[in-house]
């Protein structure tokens, strides 16, 4: 891979809470304008590990760079020229419940681009349509709407500012199967409209094989397995094969 | 015995840790309130939430602290017949000690809960996160705005407090002791110094810092979910209330040690 043309990249990165390593030796890396997704087992790590890549959780051990420069080591305003270009949205939703939900979703338009706050509610407005949630939503507290309703709204809210990086943390657990589509869709459109970079986790193998380009699979704080979308439907290692079936028998769980 | 100095040796860690992460928070805290971005509109929500509405609870206490000082002040004083001291006792001790610790202590459990509560909310839900990836600042955007308005807002409410406290011991000398209004006020401001309000309105100003920087701090760094946010909301209170009152020791020292 082109040097240039890595928008992230990872190298041996180490992760352990009170003594329990959940990341071991992660090595990645995402292509500008590639769709990145990350599958693997409950609990193996993956939110861990693009918090990491956001500068959320520190690393015990390892390297981050975006766009060639390491990430690691930066302190809180040295990061944020990071920050205005990327776009994260988190697997419980972390709406802002003392605000609506429009203002939720033009928050970084408004507080960060300075955007007045008419031609924001507008733009809330129409990105509410974009996530199939009607307007009439748009002043409620999000402590009011279903989970489904709630990660739409953060979802809206990560694509806002039209990131140059966006990252989805299992983004369409929880819907119904027809909206968990519009979604799929939605992310296709932003990413390649966009021409943005994406990592996305998920437990959905429809879905990961409708927004990838790129495929890793993350299991006992390592990548097993890493492939394009043509080489994910094809291959025969035991890890995928046992994600793809379903199958409580393999190499997965032992 | 070995296991005893373990422990005292990782108590002893414990406490350096924690204080150390304290006095660094509010290093932090300081930095980002005098240095942009800032965010006025946050400020004034919360003028109102840690002042105004702090009011009420505030006045009742002042209140009744101002008539309970009149009423001991004059059956102690009056052992030994000086019970035309009553006003200069009330006045003096309502400003120097009772005005600024009682709205201190009010604000602290008012406040400084309030401040944990949320700010833990926010943290155990990834809202401080979420913040952070929307290129805002938590420090600028949750912390500074809460500690500039309680460091604002704690002498206004002491100055109300001083005026309502000294209004309840002059209620109960005229109405039930028997004492003449005119004299009393007279006499109330006669001997009163500058020195004793300021001192009044620097300690809340040091208390307000304080409460505000505890309440926040607890929040910023609660984890463990609701069980957690509730022990951040505790430990904000506690603590924030014997800081009130070491501090209080310490200022008085400082203004009026020999
Ligand atoms: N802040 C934290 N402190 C302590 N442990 C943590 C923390 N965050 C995550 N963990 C632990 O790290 C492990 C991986 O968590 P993570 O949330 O990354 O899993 P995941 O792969 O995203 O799972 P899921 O698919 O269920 O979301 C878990 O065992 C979790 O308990
Ligand atoms: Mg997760």
């Amino acid at each position: 891979m082109n040097k240039t043309n890595t928008k992230i990249q990872i190298k041996n990165l180490h992760k352990a809470f009170n003594g329990k390593a959940v990341l071991s030796g992660i090595n990645l890396s995402v292509a500008k304008g590639e769709s990145l997704v990350i599958i693997g087992p409950s609990g193996t790590g993956k939110s861990v590990l693009i918090k990491n890549i956001l500068g959320l959780i520190k690393p015990d051990q390892g390297k981050i760079y975006i766009d060639s420069i390491e990430t690691t080591h930066l302190s809180e305003s040295e990061r944020q020229p990071f920050y205005t270009q990327m776009g994260m949205l988190f697997q419980g939703g972390a709406l802002f419940d003392s605000l609506s939900v429009w203002e939720n979703i033009s928050f970084g338009l408004m507080e960060s681009q300075k955007m007045p706050e008419d031609v924001a509610r507008e733009e809330a407005i129409s990105l509410l349509k974009a996530v199939g949630l009607s307007s009439k939503i748009a002043d409620h507290s999000p402590a009011d709407l279903s989970g489904g309703m709630q990660k739409r709204v953060s979802l809206a809210r990560a694509v806002a500012t039209k990131p140059k990086i966006m990252f989805f943390d299992e983004p369409t657990t929880g819907l119904d199967p027809i909206m968990a589509e519009t979604i799929n869709h939605l992310i296709i459109d932003n990413v390649k409209k966009l021409g943005a970079t994406a990592v996305t986790i998920t437990h959905d193998i429809h879905s990961a094989s409708m927004i990838a380009d790129r495929i890793a699979m993350l299991y006992d704080g390592k990548i097993v397995w890493e492939g394009t979308k043509a080489e994910f439907e094809k291959t025969k290692d035991p890890y995928i094969l046992q994600m793809k079936n379903r199958s409580s028998k393999g190499p997965i769980g032992n | 015995m070995e296991h005893f100095l373990f422990s005292l040796g990782h108590f002893t860690l414990n406490v350096f840790e924690t204080a150390g992460r304290f006095v660094s928070f509010l290093l932090k805290v300081i930095k980002s309130s005098v240095r942009p971005p800032f965010y006025p509109k946050l400020i004034l929500k919360q003028f109102f939430r840690v002042g105004f509405y702090s009011l009420p609870v505030v006045g009742l206490t002042a209140l009744f602290a101002g008539m309970v000082l009149a009423l001991q002040t004059y059956s102690g004083f009056s052992r030994f017949s000086a019970e035309g001291a009553v006003s200069m006792v009330v006045v003096i001790s309502m400003v120097r000690e009772m005005g600024p610790v009682f709205a201190g202590l009010m604000v602290a459990g008012r406040v400084g809960a309030a401040m944990a509560a949320e700010l833990g909310t926010m943290r155990v839900s990834e809202q401080i996160d979420a913040l952070k990836t929307l290129a805002v600042r938590p420090f600028h955007y949750l912390v500074a705005p809460r500690v500039i308005a309680t460091v604002l807002m704690l002498p206004l409410l002491t100055m109300v407090a001083d005026i309502i406290g000294v209004f309840g011991g002059f209620l109960i000398s005229v109405e039930q002791l028997g004492f003449n209004p005119a004299i009393y006020l007279q006499k109330t401001f006669q001997y009163l110094e500058t020195i004793d309000v300021v001192s009044g309105l620097v300690k809340a100003t040091v208390f307000g810092f304080f409460i505000a920087g505890l309440g926040c701090y607890h929040g910023y760094y609660s984890k463990g979910g609701a069980e957690g946010v509730g022990k951040a909301t505790t430990l904000a209170v506690v603590s924030g209330s014997v800081v009130v009152l070491l501090m209080n020791y310490f200022l008085t020292e400082l203004f009026f040690g020999a």
